[in-house]
């Protein structure tokens, strides 16, 4: 028994562990440490399930992002294509690994081992065959695809626009709000009176920031607000504080005989000690009563921070002054509840017509954001009713339900599943097998609203309400003894000293000792007291540097000298992964490893608007549009696109010289002045007015497009970047022209609603597409990604000052609505009712910090190091001060530069291949009017092509054609003929069960049309079932001893025999007089 | 409507049909936007009929596009020269620039590049300090021309007769600026609290003797070959008869302190002590707060630094017309929002 494999809780052996966990029948929550195999395990179940019969598209398979959705389907498919190529011996094997061993009597129509090996090596090409594929998708696509087929009486009901449009990212929209809810707020008075006492108390920056809280936390918010929780989830002091009860504001005590006594009497008191600084309070606290200041009151018993002053023992009457004080004490928290309660029904008010104006305006455009897919997928999940609807709508009755990376569900995701899931209890074995597998240690989802209380909630479902088995496996196969050691260490010290619960200690089947690493610290430089002598820094040569850009610099190009150290010691450069916590920490890193030549890539996305390369063709476009933009047109001169030197800008604007033309204006003119940069500017106007034209013409993509290949675009800006970056340059400037067709539905038919549709962001670059770069991630971005060696950046950060402005939900994992919803004015003075559920919040981003550090130690496989700029105040619970101990110090070799890997000087780049159109134009076809015969047999092909004998048909067949009546009624005979004769069965429905008229076919590159075409149907006797026949309408008698028109049947017959190759062709002319000749 | 069953028997016919063809290329794609992408199921049948099994990401036929092999042509950083471009007057912000970072300064100034409005842009906190900035002057010039200008120390009825006065001021500038009533909404609901602290700190600063004399004022100053220029917040004169030159800002109080503290790179109180003849006179930012009270923040060396900027410009100036290079020293958050970053090439600097 390995103790790193548990089973209900008891020690298991490996084997049985994965027996257990890919046993598609039973439903089993695992809880399982980095580098487990979660994946393996998953993926194992579906070749399980698929080798028991279950259908493909009968399994889902639910991931966090489409990327870990697109790598397990790559996973599954590999192994299906391995499998069908394996001999037995592999075959064997891998199925032992999934735990099908031994007696297989049991399953499924498969009675040996032989026929399984069989089944699982024929697997794959069952699976294509099926057609329909394994789903694997996210929980937001698996919910979209429920919503588009939802009833519209839901949408209605729900309040969503019934044709819509998925917004992905509601940044956008979100920013669209706010003008509207102002201009509501203008309308109703007692809302801005709302508005106003919020931002007098807290400032309009602090203001806004609540209301954003609201905004994004609209879910929690509307969820909450039905349940009434929002308004009781801040009590009234009189509540909380009975003994003020009955009073406007706990202030008012004063005025009551009790307790204005008691602090008189401390007054007195206090007056009379002997102490200077004791009798001025006693003074103060008299002065007070008697103007009925309350703050002047409370301040001359509580310090500042609200703490009782200490007062001498020896005061005469001391035990009053203290029971003033606690009175005092007890009015403080009051007022604290009093405000506390007041701004959380002023925030609430403001919220509801936030909320309001923001569904409305998503209505009006037809937005549905990813939290209304949310709510509508719990609204019909959890009807059984609709949900059995909707399931039989999207055809997929599902078998085998399995989810990855659980820990990031959020309670409203769990809601959907479990309400669904309980809707089959006592319905017997039509519930799917249910696999849920995730860590609750890498839980770093919770501003994602991921809930790891939903973890727990999930597995006593699947135990008590499945039947079904929970797992733990503690033991990676990834990380190396030392990387292991580290965490046991970290992890272990936190499960002490933190309360970090849950923690076991890991073990590794990995043989490498491997390394774990401190860089020295980068020491932030002594505060100097005395302001240091004016010294006038030189602006032409001396750049001005500002503080913490130094540091962080410094950290960069340390940590870039041990990454270049690492390279030359062998390891690829994607071997080594960066991390921060802050995407920022990373991008002066990306700047030291370029200047080392080193490949480095920011994995994190970003906006495809902020790179350099969409800007300069967005600058490009825009001042096509607008040429008075010289700003833009200096960009694209000086990019790639044209390579402008300085000097030549120089000359544009001596040209202009003092008129108010416009740069574009100015390269227009035919007479630029002479200089040795002239040759730059030759020809640009004329470039720039063929691209003007072009953008005027087409529409954004193909004008693109167009400038794309005339000005050799992609080749000129990949010639310019740095070797690092081409490949992303590369693919930006292809992914804007994809964006030119897809944003908005393609709807941005003007460049200019194109740019600005790009300039409102929103759009992601595509991601990283070099394989062998060094990676640079935030923490989130490395989440199932493992790296030989990992260096982590900046661990040596104070902790956050309290937050201010915030929202404070408690939303247990398995309950309908939050419990509490509570604006906050600020985490380091909560009202005492919101004081427990604020310790938990807190505990709760404790542990996320500690699970953020156990997300980035396990990304290593072998060498672990970490970074650190010394910190401005004392950091004791710090990354660094976790990990210090255990870490060698490792000094930094100055590094000189890679003498292998300097830039090559040139580069290769596929290109299309010419796309040759002809320019001649197309031969004019000679049109010498037909005659008399052929239109009458046209005629007679128009009638039968639109199956109408009648005579105002044949007088629109004799105007198309220009006959007489006489011709007419001659093609109309013969058109009946045909109808009537030899083949009348061919238009017989009992006969035939297929039937096209003029239909076109593709063979051999020649395109042509056949008369009819109709397949007949089965009659059993005759042999004739499902026979095709080429039908074709001759005027003329015999067709048959005219070679060409034969030849021709034979070529109709080849082109319909090729699409049903194995079936029967049959061939005939129909004439005229009504006879069938067949063609052989 | 057909069933799922008949529109994939319908697909696999079809595609029955298109294997027909006697040449038949077949193209599909490995990734979108980074996300890897699989081929079709029909694709990967043929795959696997093609055995051994090929790896899925093994294309059949060799890519087919023409290489073409380029040269790199790295980019360099810039070093323009200046002297074809000579320049006649300076303004604070345009030697702002030049400190901040030469190549930002011959792209905005020597080359005259702006960036053009935005259309339709949300109305913020730059408009807010315009729109103070505006009332501002309205107001004082009107103080000045009323008989409530005098006193020391003001009366409870010249406080109540000066709000009504900064109020008519605030009215006559929303309606100059045209500012929509929605979007102004938020810095309508604080500007009670900015005017009190307002006057308050006028009160204050009234006691300490000073008087307004001008705002919003254009002063030039002749400098070696060229005019230095801008326009002054705000001009009043002490009880000895020196000037005090005062600069709004409507930034958080830190950043207001930290540029009193940076002195040696704050250009714009010395650069507007050099707009005035004066040798004794004082400089200051007064912070409009928002949430703590108006507050001047006076620059104690002003002379001093007034001394080194004039040096600085006609040092930099001189080099300037001399042809010196220009280099693009900007860092960090200089050039997060510069707008000539498009012009330096930064981005593609190797």
């Amino acid at each position: 028994m390995n103790p790193a494999y548990t089973h209900n809780g008891q020690s298991i052996s490996a084997e049985a562990f994965y027996a257990i966990a890919c046993d598609p029948r039973r439903s089993v929550a695992v809880e399982a440490c980095a580098g487990a195999g979660k994946t393996w395990m998953l993926v194992s179940r579906m070749v399980r399930a698929l080798l028991e019969g279950a259908e493909p598209h009968e399994i889902l398979a639910i991931t966090f992002t489409k990327k870990a959705a697109g790598e397990m389907r790559e996973r599954l498919y590999e192994w299906l294509a391995q499998f069908a190529d394996a001999d037995n011996e592999t075959l064997e094997i891998e199925l032992k690994n999934r735990g099908v061993t031994g007696d297989l009597g049991y399953q499924n129509g498969l009675q040996t081992n032989e026929s399984v090996r069989e089944q699982l090596s024929n697997l794959y090409q069952q699976v294509l065959a099926h057609g329909r594929p394994v789903q694997i998708r996210t929980f937001h696509s698996w919910f979209a695809a429920l919503l588009r087929s939802a009833p519209m009486a839901v949408l209605q009901q729900m309040g969503l626009p019934s044709t819509y449009e998925l917004l992905e990212d509601d940044g956008p929209a979100k920013a669209l709000v706010w003008r509207r809810f102002y201009a509501a707020l203008l309308k109703h008075a007692d809302l801005k009176a709302d508005f106003e006492a919020v931002v007098l108390a807290h400032g309009r920056f602090q203001a806004d920031k609540a209301l954003h809280g609201a905004l994004d936390k609209r879910t929690e918010f509307l969820l909450a607000d039905a349940a009434g929780v929002v308004d009781s989830s801040v009590q009234h002091f009189s509540v909380q504080f009975p003994e003020f009860a009955g009073l406007a504001h706990p202030g008012e005590a004063l005025r009551t005989g009790t307790a204005m006594a008691l602090l008189l009497a401390a007054a007195k008191a206090l007056g009379a000690a002997i102490a200077a600084t004791f009798s001025a309070k006693g003074v103060e606290l008299e002065k007070a009563l008697s103007e009925g200041d309350v703050a002047a009151m409370l301040l001359a018993l509580l310090t500042e921070k609200g703490m009782p002053r200490k007062f001498g023992e020896k005061i005469i009457g001391i035990s009053t002054v203290r029971d003033a004080q606690d009175l005092a004490l007890r009015m403080a928290a009051a007022i604290t509840q009093h405000e506390a309660w007041d701004y959380q029904q002023r925030m609430a008010r403001l919220s509801r017509l936030l909320l309001a104006e923001f569904a409305a305006l998503k209505v009006e455009r037809g937005w549905v954001d990813m939290n209304d897919v949310e709510r509508a997928a719990q609204v019909m999940l959890g009807d059984a009713v609709l949900s059995g609807w909707v399931q039989e709508r999207l055809d997929a009755r599902i078998r085998h339900l399995m989810i990855d990376e659980f820990q990031d569900t959020n309670p409203l995701q769990w809601q959907a599943l479990s309400n669904w899931l309980s809707g089959y209890a006592g319905a017997g074995g039509r519930a799917p097998s249910v696999f849920i597998v995730g860590d609750p240690k890498q839980s770093i989802y919770r501003f994602r609203r991921a809930e790891p209380q939903v973890f727990i909630a999930a597995q006593a479902f699947v135990r008590d309400a499945m039947g079904g088995d929970l797992l733990a496996c503690d033991h990676t196969r990834r990380s190396s003894q030392a990387v292991v050691g580290a965490v046991n260490s970290v992890m272990g010290h936190a499960a002490i000293n933190d309360g970090y619960e849950g923690f076991r200690t890991h073990t590794s089947a990995s043989h490498d000792e491997g390394r774990v690493l401190r860089l020295p610290s980068i020491p932030r430089a002594e505060k100097s007291q005395a302001p240091e002598a004016l010294e006038w820094r030189d602006s032409l040569t001396t750049p001005r540097e500002l503080l913490e850009e130094t540091l962080r610099t410094l950290e960069a190009r340390q940590a870039a000298s041990w990454i270049a150290s690492q390279i030359a010691n062998g390891i690829r450069p994607a071997g080594v992964m960066a991390l921060s916590r802050k995407r920022a920490s990373l991008l002066p890193l990306q700047d030291e490893l370029r200047a080392l030549h080193i490949p480095a890539q920011i994995g994190e996305k970003t906006e495809l608007i902020d790179c350099c390369e969409v800007l300069d063709i967005v600058a490009l476009l825009d001042v096509l549009v607008s040429p008075q933009h010289d700003l833009s047109l200096a960009r694209a001169l000086r990019s790639p696109l044209f390579n402008l030197s300085d000097d030549a800008l120089v000359q544009i604007v001596l040209a202009k010289a003092d008129s108010k033309l416009s740069w574009f204006e100015v390269l227009q003119k035919e007479e630029l002045p002479a200089s040795q940069f002239s040759h730059e500017l030759m020809g640009l106007g004329a470039t720039l007015m063929r691209y003007k034209a072009l953008l005027d013409a087409l529409p954004p993509h193909d004008a693109l497009q167009a400038i794309y290949d005339s000005g050799d675009v992609l080749a000129r800006f990949a010639a310019a970047a740095p070797a690092a970056s081409r490949g992303a340059v590369l693919s930006n400037l292809r992914a804007l022209l994809t964006a030119a067709l897809q944003v908005d539905g393609g709807r941005y038919a003007t460049p200019y609603a194109f740019v600005r549709a790009l300039k409102a962001g929103g759009l992601q670059a595509p991601a990283a597409v070099n394989p062998d770069a060094v990676r640079l991630l935030t923490i989130h971005g490395a989440k199932g990604l493992e790296a030989e060696a990992v260096l982590l950046l900046d661990t040596d950060t104070a902790p956050r000052n309290a937050d201010s402005m915030s929202v404070l939900v408690d939303w247990p994992g398995q309950a309908l609505a939050p419990h509490k919803f509570v604006f906050l004015i600020s985490e380091s003075t909560p009202p005492a009712c919101a004081a427990e559920t604020l310790v938990v919040e807190q505990a709760a981003r404790r542990r996320e910090e500690l699970n953020a550090l156990y997300v980035a130690i396990t990304r290593a496989k072998s060498t672990l190091a970490v970074s650190s700029i010394e910190p401005y105040r004392e950091a004791p619970d710090s990354w660094w001060q976790r990990l210090q101990g255990l870490a060698g110090a490792e000094a930094i070799p100055t590094f000189v530069g890679l003498n292998a890997e300097i830039e090559s000087d040139s580069f290769v780049l596929p290109d299309l291949p010419e796309f040759v159109t002809s320019n001649s134009p197309a031969p004019q076809q000679v049109i010498e009017p037909d005659s008399v015969k052929a239109r009458i047999g046209k005629a007679m092909h128009r009638l039968l092509e639109f199956n109408d004998l009648s005579s105002p048909a044949e007088g629109r067949a004799a105007r198309e054609f220009g006959l007489n009546t006489d011709q007419a009624s001659q093609a109309q005979a013969m058109a009946h003929r045909i109808r009537q004769g030899a083949a009348a069965w061919a238009w017989d429905a009992s006969v035939v069960q297929w039937q096209g008229d003029e239909v076109e076919l593709t063979h051999n590159g020649e395109t042509f049309r056949l008369d009819r075409l109709v397949q007949r149907r089965d009659d059993g006797h005759t042999g004739k079932n499902g026979q095709w026949w080429v039908l074709d309408y001759k005027s003329a008698t015999s067709p048959q001893r005219q070679l060409d028109l034969v030849t021709k049947m034979k070529t109709y017959v080849a082109a319909v025999q090729a699409i049903y190759p194995g079936q029967t062709v049959k061939a005939a002319f129909l004439t005229g007089d009504g006879r069938m000749v067949m063609v052989d | 409507m057909p069933t799922r069953a008949e529109l994939a028997q319908a697909q696999r016919a079809a595609w029955q049909y298109a294997l027909t063809a006697p040449h038949l290329d077949v193209l599909w794609r490995l990734s979108e936007g980074g996300e890897s992408l699989m081929p079709s199921g029909f694709v990967q049948e043929l795959l696997l009929a093609k055995k051994p099994a090929q790896p899925l990401s093994l294309s059949l036929s060799p890519d087919p596009r023409p290489q073409r092999t380029l040269a790199a042509q790295p980019t360099p950083q810039p070093a323009p020269t200046g002297q074809a471009l000579p320049i006649s007057t300076l303004s604070a912000s345009a030697y702002e620039d030049l400190r901040r970072c030469p190549y930002r300064f011959f792209a905005l100034r020597l080359l005259k590049l702006q960036e053009a409005d935005e259309l339709e842009s949300e109305l913020g906190k730059r408009d807010f300090g315009n729109w103070l900035h505006l009332l501002l002057n309205i107001f004082q010039n009107a103080l000045k021309n009323s008989s409530l200008e005098v006193s020391n120390t003001p009366s409870d009825q010249q406080i109540r007769a000066r709000a009504a006065m900064i109020n008519i001021a605030a009215e006559e500038a929303t309606k100059t600026l045209g500012l929509s009533a929605e979007e102004f909404l938020p810095f309508a609901v604080i500007w009670p609290r900015v005017r009190d602290g307002y006057l308050d700190w006028l009160a204050t600063h009234e006691a300490s003797g000073a008087s307004y004399v001008e705002g919003e004022v254009w002063k030039r100053m002749p400098l070696g070959n060229i005019e230095l220029v801008g326009k002054i917040d705000r001009i009043d004169h002490m009880p000895d008869g020196s000037r005090l030159v005062m600069d709004y800002k409507t930034e958080p109080a830190n950043t207001t302190k930290d540029r009193i503290k940076d002195a040696g790179e704050d250009t714009q109180l010395a650069f507007y002590a050099a707009l005035l003849e004066d040798d004794t006179l004082a400089a200051a930012y007064v912070n409009l707060g928002e949430k703590e009270p108006t507050k001047t923040y006076t620059q104690p060396e002003i002379v001093e630094l007034r001394d080194d900027l004039i040096g600085g410009i006609l040092s930099d100036m001189g080099r300037i017309a001399d042809g010196a290079p220009l280099p693009a020293l900007g860092e960090g958050k200089a050039c997060e929002f510069c707008t000539a970053r498009g012009l330096c090439r930064k981005d593609f600097w190797t």
